[in-house]
Protein backbone atom coordinates (compact mmCIF):
# COMPACT_ATOMS: atom_id res chain seq x y z
CA UNK A 1 0.00 0.00 0.00
CA UNK A 2 1.24 3.45 -0.70
CA UNK A 3 1.91 5.96 1.93
CA UNK A 4 0.76 8.92 0.42
CA UNK A 5 -3.15 9.82 0.71
CA UNK A 6 -5.14 10.59 -2.05
CA UNK A 7 -4.54 13.77 -3.58
CA UNK A 8 -5.20 16.08 -6.05
CA UNK A 9 -2.63 18.82 -6.78
CA UNK A 10 -3.55 21.70 -9.06
CA UNK A 11 -0.42 24.15 -10.58
CA UNK A 12 -0.48 26.83 -12.33
CA UNK A 13 2.15 29.08 -13.26
CA UNK A 14 0.20 32.58 -14.87
CA UNK A 15 0.52 31.04 -18.16
CA UNK A 16 -0.36 27.06 -18.33
CA UNK A 17 -2.10 24.36 -15.52
CA UNK A 18 -1.22 21.26 -14.52
CA UNK A 19 -2.86 18.53 -12.69
CA UNK A 20 -1.94 15.79 -10.94
CA UNK A 21 -4.46 13.23 -8.81
CA UNK A 22 -3.15 10.35 -6.41
CA UNK A 23 -5.78 7.80 -7.22
CA UNK A 24 -4.40 5.45 -4.65
CA UNK A 25 -1.73 2.46 -4.15
CA UNK A 26 0.82 5.50 -5.82
CA UNK A 27 -0.91 5.71 -8.98
CA UNK A 28 -0.94 8.95 -10.18
CA UNK A 29 -2.96 10.87 -13.06
CA UNK A 30 -1.49 13.70 -15.11
CA UNK A 31 -3.88 16.32 -17.07
CA UNK A 32 -2.23 18.70 -18.69
CA UNK A 33 0.89 20.66 -18.50
CA UNK A 34 3.12 23.48 -17.69
CA UNK A 35 5.99 24.66 -16.89
CA UNK A 36 7.91 26.29 -14.26
CA UNK A 37 10.33 29.80 -14.75
CA UNK A 38 12.94 27.26 -14.96
CA UNK A 39 10.90 25.59 -18.29
CA UNK A 40 10.89 22.19 -16.39
CA UNK A 41 8.05 20.18 -16.07
CA UNK A 42 5.88 21.32 -13.07
CA UNK A 43 4.50 17.42 -13.23
CA UNK A 44 7.91 15.97 -12.97
CA UNK A 45 9.43 18.23 -10.84
CA UNK A 46 6.87 17.78 -8.06
CA UNK A 47 6.61 13.82 -8.40
CA UNK A 48 10.14 13.71 -8.38
CA UNK A 49 10.63 15.68 -5.29
CA UNK A 50 7.86 13.89 -3.12
CA UNK A 51 10.01 10.47 -4.20
CA UNK A 52 7.29 9.23 -6.61
CA UNK A 53 8.72 7.38 -9.63
CA UNK A 54 7.58 8.02 -12.99
CA UNK A 55 6.53 4.75 -13.97
CA UNK A 56 3.37 5.31 -11.37
CA UNK A 57 1.55 7.64 -14.53
CA UNK A 58 -1.27 5.38 -15.02
CA UNK A 59 -2.90 8.43 -17.50
CA UNK A 60 -1.45 11.36 -18.87
CA UNK A 61 -4.97 13.29 -20.47
CA UNK A 62 -4.49 16.15 -22.90
CA UNK A 63 -7.75 18.23 -22.51
CA UNK A 64 -7.14 20.31 -26.07
CA UNK A 65 -3.97 21.48 -27.68
CA UNK A 66 -3.92 24.89 -26.63
CA UNK A 67 0.15 26.04 -25.90
CA UNK A 68 -1.16 26.85 -22.11
CA UNK A 69 -1.95 23.36 -21.43
CA UNK A 70 0.05 20.82 -23.37
CA UNK A 71 3.74 22.49 -22.51
CA UNK A 72 6.04 19.48 -21.63
CA UNK A 73 3.35 16.84 -22.54
CA UNK A 74 5.89 15.16 -24.38
CA UNK A 75 8.23 14.93 -21.74
CA UNK A 76 5.64 13.76 -19.27
CA UNK A 77 4.34 11.01 -21.43
CA UNK A 78 8.28 9.97 -22.41
CA UNK A 79 8.79 9.51 -18.87
CA UNK A 80 5.44 7.19 -18.30
CA UNK A 81 6.31 4.72 -19.78
CA UNK A 82 3.31 2.66 -18.89
CA UNK A 83 0.69 5.33 -19.04
CA UNK A 84 -2.17 5.42 -21.41
CA UNK A 85 -2.68 8.61 -23.20
CA UNK A 86 -5.99 10.18 -23.80
CA UNK A 87 -7.09 12.78 -25.83
CA UNK A 88 -9.69 15.03 -27.31
CA UNK A 89 -11.50 12.71 -30.19
CA UNK A 90 -12.40 16.24 -31.75
CA UNK A 91 -8.65 16.36 -32.86
CA UNK A 92 -9.20 12.79 -34.64
CA UNK A 93 -9.61 14.18 -37.47
CA UNK A 94 -7.28 14.15 -40.67
CA UNK A 95 -6.46 17.51 -40.65
CA UNK A 96 -5.33 17.83 -37.12
CA UNK A 97 -3.29 14.65 -37.66
CA UNK A 98 -1.86 16.34 -40.79
CA UNK A 99 -0.41 19.11 -38.69
CA UNK A 100 0.77 17.03 -36.16
CA UNK A 101 2.22 14.69 -37.76
CA UNK A 102 4.23 17.54 -39.98
CA UNK A 103 5.17 19.26 -36.93
CA UNK A 104 2.78 22.32 -37.32
CA UNK A 105 4.52 22.82 -40.80
CA UNK A 106 7.90 23.88 -38.87
CA UNK A 107 7.23 27.29 -38.44
CA UNK A 108 9.88 27.80 -35.47
CA UNK A 109 11.80 25.47 -32.86
CA UNK A 110 11.66 27.95 -30.27
CA UNK A 111 7.95 29.91 -30.33
CA UNK A 112 6.50 26.47 -30.35
CA UNK A 113 2.49 25.34 -30.47
CA UNK A 114 0.45 22.80 -28.96
CA UNK A 115 0.47 21.17 -32.13
CA UNK A 116 4.45 20.67 -31.84
CA UNK A 117 4.30 19.17 -28.47
CA UNK A 118 1.66 16.67 -30.13
CA UNK A 119 4.13 15.93 -32.92
CA UNK A 120 6.43 14.54 -29.93
CA UNK A 121 3.32 13.01 -28.17
CA UNK A 122 2.12 10.97 -30.97
CA UNK A 123 6.23 10.27 -32.06
CA UNK A 124 6.78 8.92 -28.81
CA UNK A 125 3.68 6.55 -28.70
CA UNK A 126 3.90 4.75 -32.16
CA UNK A 127 7.80 4.79 -31.34
CA UNK A 128 6.88 2.48 -28.16
CA UNK A 129 3.53 1.46 -29.21
CA UNK A 130 1.66 2.69 -26.20
CA UNK A 131 -1.86 2.93 -25.91
CA UNK A 132 -3.70 6.20 -26.98
CA UNK A 133 -7.38 6.54 -26.44
CA UNK A 134 -9.94 9.21 -27.63
CA UNK A 135 -12.33 10.92 -24.71
CA UNK A 136 -16.07 11.36 -25.22
CA UNK A 137 -18.90 12.36 -24.01
CA UNK A 138 -19.66 10.47 -20.56
CA UNK A 139 -16.96 7.58 -21.73
CA UNK A 140 -14.93 5.62 -19.33
CA UNK A 141 -11.48 6.60 -19.71
CA UNK A 142 -9.82 4.52 -16.64
CA UNK A 143 -11.49 1.93 -14.26
CA UNK A 144 -9.99 0.57 -11.31
CA UNK A 145 -12.15 -1.65 -9.08
CA UNK A 146 -9.72 -2.62 -6.75
CA UNK A 147 -9.00 1.15 -6.23
CA UNK A 148 -12.91 2.08 -6.84
CA UNK A 149 -11.75 4.04 -9.09
CA UNK A 150 -13.69 5.67 -11.97
CA UNK A 151 -12.67 8.47 -14.26
CA UNK A 152 -14.57 9.54 -17.21
CA UNK A 153 -14.48 12.22 -19.75
CA UNK A 154 -17.70 14.17 -19.71
CA UNK A 155 -16.99 16.00 -23.67
CA UNK A 156 -16.85 16.66 -26.15
CA UNK A 157 -20.33 15.42 -27.32
CA UNK A 158 -21.04 14.01 -30.96
CA UNK A 159 -22.60 17.68 -31.95
CA UNK A 160 -19.37 20.02 -30.65
CA UNK A 161 -17.32 17.64 -31.74
CA UNK A 162 -19.13 17.98 -35.25
CA UNK A 163 -18.52 21.77 -34.59
CA UNK A 164 -14.85 21.35 -33.64
CA UNK A 165 -14.05 19.68 -36.48
CA UNK A 166 -14.81 22.30 -38.66
CA UNK A 167 -12.95 25.23 -36.92
CA UNK A 168 -10.04 23.10 -37.46
CA UNK A 169 -10.59 21.97 -41.00
CA UNK A 170 -11.10 26.30 -41.41
CA UNK A 171 -7.57 26.35 -39.87
CA UNK A 172 -6.02 23.81 -41.75
CA UNK A 173 -3.29 26.02 -44.24
CA UNK A 174 -3.76 26.49 -48.10
CA UNK A 175 -1.69 25.97 -50.93
CA UNK A 176 0.49 29.41 -51.12
CA UNK A 177 -0.81 30.54 -47.64
CA UNK A 178 2.05 32.42 -45.91
CA UNK A 179 3.18 30.10 -42.79
CA UNK A 180 2.41 31.04 -39.68
CA UNK A 181 2.05 30.08 -36.07
CA UNK A 182 -1.39 28.31 -35.86
CA UNK A 183 -4.03 30.82 -34.11
CA UNK A 184 -6.47 28.88 -31.22
CA UNK A 185 -9.68 27.46 -32.06
CA UNK A 186 -12.30 29.45 -30.00
CA UNK A 187 -14.72 29.45 -28.45
CA UNK A 188 -13.50 26.17 -27.27
CA UNK A 189 -16.14 23.71 -26.94
CA UNK A 190 -14.16 20.39 -27.68
CA UNK A 191 -11.85 20.14 -24.43
CA UNK A 192 -12.14 17.28 -22.21
CA UNK A 193 -14.10 17.84 -19.14
CA UNK A 194 -13.17 14.84 -16.61
CA UNK A 195 -14.78 13.38 -13.54
CA UNK A 196 -13.07 11.52 -11.48
CA UNK A 197 -14.50 9.26 -8.07
CA UNK A 198 -12.95 7.78 -5.59
CA UNK A 199 -14.99 5.66 -3.73
CA UNK A 200 -17.44 8.50 -2.50
CA UNK A 201 -15.00 11.58 -3.35
CA UNK A 202 -15.65 12.67 -6.73
CA UNK A 203 -13.43 15.69 -8.13
CA UNK A 204 -15.04 17.68 -11.48
CA UNK A 205 -12.00 19.16 -13.81
CA UNK A 206 -13.39 21.52 -16.03
CA UNK A 207 -10.33 21.94 -18.48
CA UNK A 208 -10.71 25.57 -21.11
CA UNK A 209 -14.63 24.27 -21.81
CA UNK A 210 -16.59 27.28 -22.52
CA UNK A 211 -20.25 27.96 -23.62
CA UNK A 212 -21.30 29.28 -26.82
CA UNK A 213 -25.01 28.47 -28.39
CA UNK A 214 -25.83 26.09 -25.78
CA UNK A 215 -22.97 23.99 -26.50
CA UNK A 216 -19.97 23.19 -24.26
CA UNK A 217 -21.05 23.17 -20.61
CA UNK A 218 -24.96 22.63 -21.28
CA UNK A 219 -24.51 19.95 -23.41
CA UNK A 220 -22.52 18.36 -20.10
CA UNK A 221 -25.32 19.72 -17.91
CA UNK A 222 -28.33 18.48 -20.27
CA UNK A 223 -27.10 14.88 -21.42
CA UNK A 224 -29.23 12.03 -20.27
CA UNK A 225 -26.62 9.54 -20.17
CA UNK A 226 -24.65 11.24 -17.70
CA UNK A 227 -24.00 9.85 -14.12
CA UNK A 228 -25.27 11.56 -11.20
CA UNK A 229 -21.98 13.95 -10.04
CA UNK A 230 -21.61 15.83 -7.08
CA UNK A 231 -18.18 16.96 -6.93
CA UNK A 232 -16.31 17.95 -3.66
CA UNK A 233 -13.07 19.72 -6.09
CA UNK A 234 -13.62 21.86 -8.93
CA UNK A 235 -11.43 22.94 -11.41
CA UNK A 236 -13.17 26.34 -13.02
CA UNK A 237 -13.15 26.01 -16.50
CA UNK A 238 -10.83 28.29 -18.93
CA UNK A 239 -9.00 30.31 -16.03
CA UNK A 240 -12.31 31.53 -14.33
CA UNK A 241 -13.74 33.51 -17.48
CA UNK A 242 -17.32 34.29 -17.66
CA UNK A 243 -18.15 32.68 -20.71
CA UNK A 244 -16.75 29.46 -18.89
CA UNK A 245 -19.38 29.76 -16.58
CA UNK A 246 -23.04 28.99 -16.10
CA UNK A 247 -25.00 28.45 -12.82
CA UNK A 248 -26.48 25.13 -13.74
CA UNK A 249 -22.35 24.01 -13.34
CA UNK A 250 -22.85 25.27 -9.54
CA UNK A 251 -26.40 23.41 -8.85
CA UNK A 252 -25.98 20.54 -10.47
CA UNK A 253 -22.67 19.40 -10.49
CA UNK A 254 -20.87 20.53 -7.23
CA UNK A 255 -21.53 20.03 -3.43
CA UNK A 256 -22.37 23.51 -1.80
CA UNK A 257 -18.97 24.98 -0.55
CA UNK A 258 -17.24 22.61 -3.09
CA UNK A 259 -13.62 23.50 -3.12
CA UNK A 260 -12.62 25.29 -6.34
CA UNK A 261 -9.81 26.74 -7.89
CA UNK A 262 -8.56 28.82 -10.68
CA UNK A 263 -5.67 29.05 -12.36
CA UNK A 264 -4.99 32.67 -13.89
CA UNK A 265 -3.98 33.69 -17.51
CA UNK A 266 -1.64 36.09 -17.78
CA UNK A 267 -1.14 36.85 -21.93
CA UNK A 268 -3.32 39.37 -23.53
CA UNK A 269 -6.59 39.33 -21.53
CA UNK A 270 -5.97 38.81 -18.01
CA UNK A 271 -8.00 36.00 -16.49
CA UNK A 272 -9.80 36.12 -13.96
CA UNK A 273 -10.75 39.35 -14.05
CA UNK A 274 -11.94 41.17 -11.00
CA UNK A 275 -15.31 40.41 -12.01
CA UNK A 276 -14.87 37.18 -12.63
CA UNK A 277 -13.43 36.91 -9.15
CA UNK A 278 -16.72 38.35 -7.60
CA UNK A 279 -19.07 36.05 -9.38
CA UNK A 280 -17.01 32.83 -8.76
CA UNK A 281 -16.85 33.52 -5.06
CA UNK A 282 -20.61 34.18 -4.84
CA UNK A 283 -20.55 30.50 -5.77
CA UNK A 284 -18.49 29.58 -3.27
CA UNK A 285 -16.32 30.31 0.19
CA UNK A 286 -13.85 28.56 -1.02
CA UNK A 287 -11.82 29.51 -3.68
CA UNK A 288 -8.82 29.21 -4.68
CA UNK A 289 -5.80 30.67 -7.14
CA UNK A 290 -2.95 28.94 -8.09
CA UNK A 291 -1.02 32.08 -8.55
CA UNK A 292 -1.56 36.08 -7.96
CA UNK A 293 -1.90 38.31 -10.73
CA UNK A 294 0.92 41.00 -10.64
CA UNK A 295 2.78 42.57 -13.18
CA UNK A 296 6.11 41.12 -13.53
CA UNK A 297 9.32 42.45 -15.69
CA UNK A 298 12.78 40.49 -15.85
CA UNK A 299 15.32 42.78 -14.62
CA UNK A 300 18.34 43.99 -17.45
CA UNK A 301 21.32 45.96 -17.53
CA UNK A 302 20.56 49.95 -17.78
CA UNK A 303 21.16 49.92 -21.53
CA UNK A 304 19.06 47.70 -22.45
CA UNK A 305 16.46 48.31 -20.51
CA UNK A 306 16.52 51.68 -22.06
CA UNK A 307 16.25 50.29 -25.31
CA UNK A 308 13.17 47.74 -24.58
CA UNK A 309 11.33 50.87 -23.39
CA UNK A 310 12.08 53.17 -26.20
CA UNK A 311 10.44 50.33 -28.46
CA UNK A 312 7.52 49.21 -27.13
CA UNK A 313 4.65 49.88 -25.13
CA UNK A 314 4.57 47.38 -22.46
CA UNK A 315 6.38 44.43 -21.69
CA UNK A 316 6.15 42.02 -19.06
CA UNK A 317 6.57 38.13 -18.13
CA UNK A 318 3.93 36.19 -19.13
CA UNK A 319 4.35 33.37 -16.14
CA UNK A 320 4.07 34.68 -12.57
CA UNK A 321 5.62 32.67 -9.94
CA UNK A 322 4.44 29.10 -10.06
CA UNK A 323 2.03 28.16 -7.39
CA UNK A 324 0.29 25.01 -6.40
CA UNK A 325 -3.48 24.20 -4.49
CA UNK A 326 -2.71 20.98 -3.10
CA UNK A 327 -5.97 18.37 -1.16
CA UNK A 328 -5.29 15.68 0.51
CA UNK A 329 -8.05 13.25 2.24
CA UNK A 330 -8.23 12.50 5.54
CA UNK A 331 -9.69 9.04 5.69
CA UNK A 332 -10.46 9.36 9.36
CA UNK A 333 -12.54 12.87 9.36
CA UNK A 334 -13.46 12.13 5.85
CA UNK A 335 -12.12 15.35 4.66
CA UNK A 336 -10.28 16.96 2.10
CA UNK A 337 -7.33 18.98 3.90
CA UNK A 338 -5.64 22.06 1.35
CA UNK A 339 -2.38 23.40 1.26
CA UNK A 340 -0.88 26.22 -0.52
CA UNK A 341 2.53 26.55 -2.03
CA UNK A 342 4.11 29.30 -3.85
CA UNK A 343 1.93 31.78 -5.33
CA UNK A 344 -1.00 30.27 -4.15
CA UNK A 345 -3.98 31.99 -2.18
CA UNK A 346 -7.13 31.54 -1.21
CA UNK A 347 -9.72 34.44 -2.64
CA UNK B 1 12.19 49.23 -37.70
CA UNK B 2 15.17 50.12 -36.99
CA UNK B 3 15.57 52.55 -34.41
CA UNK B 4 18.84 54.39 -33.98
CA UNK B 5 20.00 56.62 -31.08
CA UNK B 6 23.98 57.78 -30.91
CA UNK B 7 25.81 57.44 -27.70
CA UNK B 8 29.16 58.49 -26.23
CA UNK B 9 29.62 55.77 -23.48
CA UNK B 10 32.39 53.79 -23.87
CA UNK B 11 32.35 50.23 -24.18
CA UNK B 12 34.57 47.65 -22.42
CA UNK B 13 35.43 44.33 -24.45
CA UNK B 14 34.15 42.25 -21.59
CA UNK B 15 30.51 43.88 -22.17
CA UNK B 16 30.74 42.36 -25.87
CA UNK B 17 28.79 39.56 -26.52
CA UNK B 18 28.71 37.29 -29.14
CA UNK B 19 28.07 39.05 -32.94
CA UNK B 20 24.79 38.09 -33.88
CA UNK B 21 24.21 40.91 -36.57
CA UNK B 22 24.10 40.37 -40.19
CA UNK B 23 27.27 42.46 -40.29
CA UNK B 24 30.85 41.43 -41.63
CA UNK B 25 33.12 40.42 -38.21
CA UNK B 26 35.11 43.53 -37.46
CA UNK B 27 39.46 42.28 -37.77
CA UNK B 28 41.02 43.40 -34.51
CA UNK B 29 44.01 41.47 -35.11
CA UNK B 30 45.01 42.49 -38.75
CA UNK B 31 48.32 43.14 -38.88
CA UNK B 32 51.11 43.65 -42.33
CA UNK B 33 52.36 40.83 -43.94
CA UNK B 34 54.93 39.22 -42.48
CA UNK B 35 53.92 39.45 -39.11
CA UNK B 36 54.74 35.69 -37.73
CA UNK B 37 58.65 36.45 -39.22
CA UNK B 38 60.87 35.84 -36.22
CA UNK B 39 62.87 38.69 -36.73
CA UNK B 40 61.30 42.21 -36.69
CA UNK B 41 64.47 43.95 -37.36
CA UNK B 42 65.10 42.26 -41.00
CA UNK B 43 62.09 43.46 -42.00
CA UNK B 44 60.72 46.34 -44.55
CA UNK B 45 57.60 47.12 -42.82
CA UNK B 46 55.08 49.27 -44.76
CA UNK B 47 54.96 52.96 -43.58
CA UNK B 48 51.53 54.37 -43.10
CA UNK B 49 50.94 57.88 -43.33
CA UNK B 50 49.41 57.71 -39.72
CA UNK B 51 49.55 55.79 -36.42
CA UNK B 52 48.58 51.89 -36.16
CA UNK B 53 46.31 52.53 -33.57
CA UNK B 54 44.65 55.15 -35.61
CA UNK B 55 44.05 52.67 -38.38
CA UNK B 56 43.25 49.68 -36.12
CA UNK B 57 40.84 51.54 -34.89
CA UNK B 58 38.92 52.87 -37.57
CA UNK B 59 38.88 48.94 -38.88
CA UNK B 60 37.34 47.97 -35.73
CA UNK B 61 34.77 51.24 -35.48
CA UNK B 62 34.12 50.75 -39.23
CA UNK B 63 32.59 47.21 -38.90
CA UNK B 64 31.38 46.32 -35.14
CA UNK B 65 28.25 45.45 -34.46
CA UNK B 66 26.83 43.25 -31.69
CA UNK B 67 23.83 42.32 -30.02
CA UNK B 68 22.98 43.12 -26.34
CA UNK B 69 19.47 41.02 -26.48
CA UNK B 70 17.53 38.91 -28.86
CA UNK B 71 13.90 37.34 -28.79
CA UNK B 72 11.77 35.30 -31.43
CA UNK B 73 8.20 37.01 -31.62
CA UNK B 74 4.94 35.52 -32.43
CA UNK B 75 2.14 37.93 -32.79
CA UNK B 76 -0.85 37.05 -30.78
CA UNK B 77 -3.12 39.70 -31.40
CA UNK B 78 -3.57 43.16 -33.88
CA UNK B 79 -5.13 46.00 -32.18
CA UNK B 80 -5.84 49.08 -34.35
CA UNK B 81 -2.59 50.65 -33.68
CA UNK B 82 -0.38 48.37 -31.39
CA UNK B 83 0.13 44.62 -32.05
CA UNK B 84 0.55 42.13 -29.08
CA UNK B 85 3.49 39.67 -29.04
CA UNK B 86 4.82 36.68 -26.76
CA UNK B 87 8.55 36.85 -26.55
CA UNK B 88 10.62 34.16 -26.56
CA UNK B 89 14.65 35.05 -24.89
CA UNK B 90 17.29 33.98 -27.13
CA UNK B 91 19.87 34.68 -25.26
CA UNK B 92 18.57 33.52 -21.89
CA UNK B 93 16.61 30.89 -20.44
CA UNK B 94 14.48 33.82 -18.84
CA UNK B 95 10.40 33.43 -19.07
CA UNK B 96 8.69 34.08 -22.14
CA UNK B 97 7.45 37.82 -21.81
CA UNK B 98 4.67 39.58 -23.74
CA UNK B 99 5.04 43.20 -25.04
CA UNK B 100 2.89 45.56 -27.12
CA UNK B 101 4.08 46.96 -30.12
CA UNK B 102 3.46 50.63 -31.85
CA UNK B 103 2.62 49.45 -35.41
CA UNK B 104 4.10 53.09 -36.71
CA UNK B 105 7.31 51.88 -35.96
CA UNK B 106 7.35 49.50 -38.79
CA UNK B 107 8.26 49.58 -41.81
CA UNK B 108 5.98 50.24 -44.51
CA UNK B 109 7.09 47.75 -46.09
CA UNK B 110 6.95 45.10 -43.00
CA UNK B 111 3.62 46.43 -42.09
CA UNK B 112 1.93 44.19 -44.15
CA UNK B 113 3.33 41.22 -42.21
CA UNK B 114 1.55 41.70 -39.21
CA UNK B 115 -0.64 39.46 -38.65
CA UNK B 116 -2.22 37.40 -35.72
CA UNK B 117 0.39 34.38 -35.99
CA UNK B 118 3.69 36.26 -37.25
CA UNK B 119 7.21 35.66 -36.49
CA UNK B 120 9.93 37.69 -35.99
CA UNK B 121 13.11 38.15 -35.06
CA UNK B 122 13.79 41.76 -32.50
CA UNK B 123 17.14 42.41 -31.71
CA UNK B 124 18.56 45.04 -29.67
CA UNK B 125 22.26 46.44 -29.45
CA UNK B 126 25.18 48.76 -30.59
CA UNK B 127 26.48 49.55 -34.07
CA UNK B 128 29.65 51.20 -34.21
CA UNK B 129 30.14 52.50 -37.93
CA UNK B 130 32.87 56.16 -38.10
CA UNK B 131 33.80 56.37 -34.88
CA UNK B 132 29.93 56.92 -33.59
CA UNK B 133 28.31 54.56 -31.71
CA UNK B 134 24.64 54.15 -32.10
CA UNK B 135 22.22 52.21 -29.98
CA UNK B 136 19.95 49.86 -32.18
CA UNK B 137 16.23 48.35 -31.70
CA UNK B 138 15.70 46.46 -35.24
CA UNK B 139 12.30 44.45 -35.75
CA UNK B 140 12.69 41.71 -38.81
CA UNK B 141 9.76 39.70 -39.45
CA UNK B 142 10.75 36.40 -40.81
CA UNK B 143 10.30 35.15 -44.30
CA UNK B 144 9.20 31.95 -44.71
CA UNK B 145 8.51 29.88 -47.78
CA UNK B 146 4.89 29.43 -48.40
CA UNK B 147 2.86 26.70 -47.91
CA UNK B 148 3.27 24.70 -51.31
CA UNK B 149 0.85 21.66 -52.35
CA UNK B 150 3.58 19.44 -52.04
CA UNK B 151 4.34 19.82 -48.51
CA UNK B 152 0.28 19.81 -47.62
CA UNK B 153 -0.26 16.24 -49.87
CA UNK B 154 3.14 15.07 -48.19
CA UNK B 155 1.74 15.73 -45.23
CA UNK B 156 -1.55 13.97 -45.54
CA UNK B 157 0.21 11.06 -46.62
CA UNK B 158 2.13 11.28 -42.92
CA UNK B 159 -1.12 11.37 -41.08
CA UNK B 160 -2.47 8.67 -43.23
CA UNK B 161 0.63 6.40 -42.31
CA UNK B 162 0.46 8.09 -38.78
CA UNK B 163 -2.84 7.06 -38.04
CA UNK B 164 -2.67 3.24 -39.46
CA UNK B 165 0.23 2.44 -37.40
CA UNK B 166 -1.64 3.39 -34.41
CA UNK B 167 -4.75 1.74 -35.75
CA UNK B 168 -6.83 5.03 -35.41
CA UNK B 169 -7.88 4.79 -39.00
CA UNK B 170 -11.81 5.72 -39.70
Amino acid sequence: MSHFPLEVSIFGPGYGECILIHIGANKWVVIDSCLNSKKESVALHYLNEIGVPFVNIVQVIATHWHDDHIRGLAQIVQEAKHCIFTFSSALSCDEFFTLAANNGLNISTTTTSGIQEFHKILDIINLRGSKLQFADENKQIFLDTELSVSIKSLSPSDETRVHALKKIADLFPQVNMERKRLPSITPNIASVVTHIKINDQEILLGADLEESNLQGWSTIISSQTRDSIKANIFKIPHHGSRNADIPQIWSTLLIKHVAAVVTPYSKGKKLPSNADIKRLKENTENLFQTSAPEAKRITRTGVSQKLINSTVKSIQTVQYCCGQVRFRFDPVAKIWNEELFGNASKL
Amino acid sequence: MKRETTSTTTIEDSMIPQNVFDFQKSNETAEPKNSNNSSNQELHLPTYSFPLDSLFSQVRLETSAFSLEKWEGCITEVQDDTFTATLVDLKANNSDEEAVFFINEISLEERKMIVEGALFYWNIGYEIRNGQRRSVSEIRFRRLPKISKREIDLGKKRAHLLKSMLNILE
